[in-house]
């Protein structure tokens, strides 16, 4: 399916990323996995090459351009091209439940500089071999962003920002043939199976919420769908968040 | 003479960067319907209505993300995103304990997004998602968070054409005006029974139907 294209995946030493990187590695495509976490992303590429895959690793901050910058020309040295530029990393204030009003400036700038500045340094380091290639790029986004969460304010913000930045993105590389997309995921991940032990209602709460009665696993549900996404399948489609949550919050 | 907006008093905040031509045009409106107008959140004690303007610093002009270096991206995007916050957390000070009303006026491009502004389709959106956190939040102090989406015309006076956003025509025969219209939909929203929050109301005249 994706055989012959290439892909970097920021944040997939772990989580949801990890899925996305193994999905995309499984459907025939070479993966960049980039993290800040080298050990990490090292183990991931190597499940990928384990399954027949090709696939590298990149110690990479997504707030750093030159390590971006870097990430990308890495990948076009080993692989020879870039398909898609899938921006998953986020920060690790991401989970932590603060209202707005109580929010340190810390918590702030480290959201906002993985999140939204990390959506721009990837996308300006991409656009030129995926204006070549016919390419994408993916921003995962959230249901937070959509619906707002009390706790998870800036989170909230981030998520909503990214969906604005994917639609006039959209608009500015179609003519180039370039989409862009995002893609809203609830997954289970090693930091959803420590918050659902502090808080064990809520995973019957997030099960329930979802007409289809589960929470998605990171590879076959979440990664398949950056598969059509990425993909020939979807080249129709841009400017779009693709909710991938069972069913859980409807459009 | 009476107004809907007797007794009450507005702080309209600045987005803190670039015009607050916006934040001006909607303060003369506010304060000819009756409203004490504070545009200082530090002497706006009392206050019942904020009113934050989430506009472009760099006065909407295009800019492709190409040729955007990280400094102009920080500028005309991650900062009046700050400022949104900022001015947030200030309306949260002034209205906590006795309730009120918070309305963020943002842009509709940044819901159906154009070439050239990703930077500020980032903060609207980022603005509006933040507004239904804080709506979320704020509701059981009786603090609503509602957003007025506003066409470009509106939010940048200088720019120029007067073209909808979408390809169909305008329903209404012109772009409501921020003094006299706005101000005016904004004094009924905010005098109203209070049970509208965390939503986003077109005031560009009938053009973007779709969010």
């Amino acid at each position: 399916m994706l055989n012959g294209k290439a892909v970097i995946v920021t944040g997939a030493a772990q989580g949801v990323g990890r899925g996305l990187a193994l999905a995309a590695g499984a459907a025939g495509a070479s993966v960049a996995i980039t993290a800040r976490n080298l050990e990490g992303a090292e183990a991931v590429a190597a499940e990928i090459r384990a399954r027949g895959g090709a696939a590298i690793a990149c110690r990479c901050d997504a707030t750093n351009k030159a390590e971006i910058d870097a990430a990308v020309a890495g990948t076009i040295v080993e692989f020879g091209r870039l398909d898609a530029m899938v921006h998953n990393a986020t920060s690790r204030f991401s989970p932590r439940g603060v209202p707005i009003e109580t929010v340190t400036e810390e918590d702030w700038d480290d959201q906002i500089a993985v999140g939204l500045r990390g959506a721009y340094l990837c996308a300006r380091a991409a656009f030129p071999a995926l204006k070549q290639s016919g390419g994408s790029m993916v921003v995962l986004t959230s249901n937070a962003g959509i619906e707002g969460s009390v706790s998870l304010a800036v989170y909230s913000t981030v998520k909503g920002a990214q969906r604005g930045f994917i639609k006039s993105l959209a608009r500015e590389w179609g003519p180039d043939g370039v989409r862009v997309n995002g893609l809203a995921p609830v997954a289970m991940t090693p930091a959803m199976d420590r918050f659902f032990e502090l808080q064990p209602k809520m995973k019957d709460f997030l099960e329930s919420d979802a007409a289809l009665r589960r929470i998605g696993d990171s590879e076959a549900d979440i990664g398949r769908a950056l598969n059509f996404l990425i993909g020939e399948e979807s080249g129709f489609i841009t400017g779009q968040t693709l909710l991938v949550n069972g069913g859980a919050t409807m459009l | 003479m009476s107004g809907l907006l007797d007794g009450k008093t507005a702080l309209v905040l600045g987005s803190g960067m670039g015009s607050d031509s916006v934040g001006r045009a909607v303060a003369r409106g506010l304060k000819a319907l009756g409203a004490k107008v504070e545009t200082d959140a530090a002497h706006a004690e009392g206050a019942d209505i904020v009113i934050i303007p989430v506009t472009d610093p760099g006065g909407l002009t295009p800019a492709l993300l190409a040729e955007m270096d990280e400094d102009e991206w920080i500028c005309r995007c991650e900062a009046p995103l700050r400022a949104v916050r900022v001015a947030m957390q200030q309306a949260h000070a002034v209205l906590d304990g006795r309730g009120g009303s918070i309305v963020l006026l943002v842009p509709t491009i940044s819901m159906i997004g154009a070439a050239g502004f990703s930077h500020y389709s980032a903060v609207g959106e980022g603005a509006r998602a933040l507004a239904k956190a804080a709506a979320r939040g704020w509701g059981a102090k009786g603090i609503t968070v509602n957003c007025l989406g506003l066409t470009s015309q509106q939010l940048c006076p200088d720019e120029e054409g007067q073209a909808t956003l979408t390809k169909a025509p305008r329903a209404l025969d012109h772009v409501p005006d921020l003094e006299t219209e706005i101000a005016g939909f904004i004094a009924t929203l905010v005098t109203g029974p209070g049970i509208v929050t965390g939503m986003t109301i077109m005031v560009d005249g009938g053009d973007l139907m779709s969010v």
